[in-house]
């Protein structure tokens, strides 16, 4: 059996603390399948649902649609590909991607600043009736 | 026979114990390769987020421009069945996490099985990916020279008239009462059979020649003011459909390319090759499969449920 693999950190030859890679119980794989296909559930029944009516928001549906997307996309990050179990460095590369969206974001901010183009439909979120 | 008795004894009694791994030379112990790997295939698939990441800022950046195409455009997808990608894909996901996880207990067997019925799961995927990418082409969807969003609104308005008191998002009407208007400038009839519409749109564009076929039923129109904003909807339309095409379609490059990782580490571990002594090989490809899935996530609800 190899040595290294209980749980927990364990000490390098030099007395310093290694992380170890955990892993998951069988049960967490399946409780997060279900998770995810209750969320799937969520996200269509949310299609046929017109949030904005209740709230006087158009841009309701979108954003919960996004906010399920991205529940559903942390509950696969953290326990199928298990970074809840890895190490700091791998959290940090993990958490690299999703700062990656997040930088993009900023290129609408250069959207703002422009001056208006005709050819844009750009959508006033409350003219909805 | 058991799947316990084709496995390995000492591993089959160990049934809950990791496998034992070699430590390559160039790490200070197991702890440090393994994490070694790990994050080698998470800065890969950082790169693919990057990837993904610059067709979702064009997608969002049109989606703000043209909030009405997208909302008229999406109708031509079909929720049920990316619904039902989208649990097939999450199905084909587990089946990876438990592969992996009795990659891990040295249980090669049920490894082979659960990459099966993933391999399987991304054929159902692809099968009906099929199914809708012909159905968008036959209806003049694909953004080529064969795009023809006149006659897609033609068809899609005969076949799907809402049902008696469903009142219709004004919004999502932009294009089809351009065409609507087109047509009445021009007085000219646009008959869609209901039996058999492909036959009757042999002609690609939408100018005035009429095929031999569609002589009878369709006659097109020439240039007119509400011909030319058609247009312009319609050349809208086809940003969205290329859009749909381009994501779609490089996350189905991805699907295929898993396929065939899939098959291989298969083999692989029915044959007992040295290559999976080790479980970080199906590890990585489990991480590749999941982010596979996490891009569809996101890709359902922005391309088919645009409400």
């Amino acid at each position: 059996m190899a040595s290294g693999h209980g749980h927990g950190a364990g000490f390098a030859p030099d007395g310093a603390p290694i992380e170890r890679i955990s892993h998951p119980k069988l049960s967490l794989y399946f409780g997060t399948y279900f998770a995810l296909l209750g969320l799937l559930v969520v996200t269509v029944v949310l299609y046929f649902i017109d949030l904005s009516k209740m709230w006087h928001w158009v841009g309701w549906n979108i954003v919960i649609a996004l906010i399920v997307a991205t529940v559903k996309a942390l509950l696969v990050v953290l326990n199928f590909m298990n970074v809840k179990g890895g190490t700091r460095l791998i959290w940090l590369w993990a958490a690299l991607g999703f700062i990656w969206v997040l930088l993009m974001g900023i290129i609408f901010l250069d959207y703002q600043f422009r001056p208006d183009s005709t050819a844009w439909e750009w959508q006033s979120l409350t003219d909805r009736k | 026979m058991s799947l316990k008795s084709l496995e390995n004894a000492a591993v089959a009694s160990s049934g809950h114990h990791m496998i034992e791994q070699k430590l390559s030379v160039q790490f200070e112990d197991l702890d440090q390769q393994n994490e070694s790997y790990i994050v080698g295939m998470w800065s890969f698939l950082v790169t693919e987020v990057m990837f993904f990441g610059a067709l979702f800022l064009a997608y969002t950046l049109y989606r703000v421009m043209y909030f009405n195409t997208y909302l008229e455009a999406h109708h031509f997808l079909d929720v049920k069945l990316g619904t039902l990608n989208t649990l097939v894909l999450l199905s084909s996901s587990l089946s990876a996490a438990l592969a992996v996880f009795y990659a891990q207990h040295g249980q090669r067997i049920k490894v082979a099985l659960l990459l099966a019925f993933t391999c399987l799961c991304a054929f159902g995927f692809m099968g009906i990916k099929y199914v809708e990418y012909t159905s968008k082409i036959n209806e003049g969807l694909l953004p080529d020279q064969n795009f023809n969003y006149a006659k897609a609104l033609t068809v899609f308005h005969e076949h799907h008239k809402p049902a008696a008191g469903t009142e219709e998002n004004p919004r999502a009407n932009v294009a089809w009462e351009q065409l609507e208007l087109a047509r009445k400038a021009n007085q000219v009839s646009f008959v869609v059979p209901k039996d058999n519409p492909e036959t009757t749109f042999v002609e690609s564009g939408f100018d005035n020649r009429v095929t031999s076929a569609a002589d009878a039923t369709a006659r097109v129109v020439v240039k007119s003011p509400a011909r030319e904003r058609f247009d312009i909807e319609a050349g809208k339309a086809k940003i969205f459909f290329s859009i749909y095409f381009c994501m779609t379609g490089l996350h189905g490059i991805h699907v295929i390319i898993g396929i065939i990782c899939m098959t291989t580490f298969i083999l692989m571990y029915l044959t007992k090759h040295p290559a999976v002594d080790d479980y970080l090989p199906t590890e990585m490809l489990g991480l590749y499969w999941h982010f596979v899935d996490i891009v569809w996530i996101f890709l359902f609800p922005l391309m088919y449920l645009i409400s």
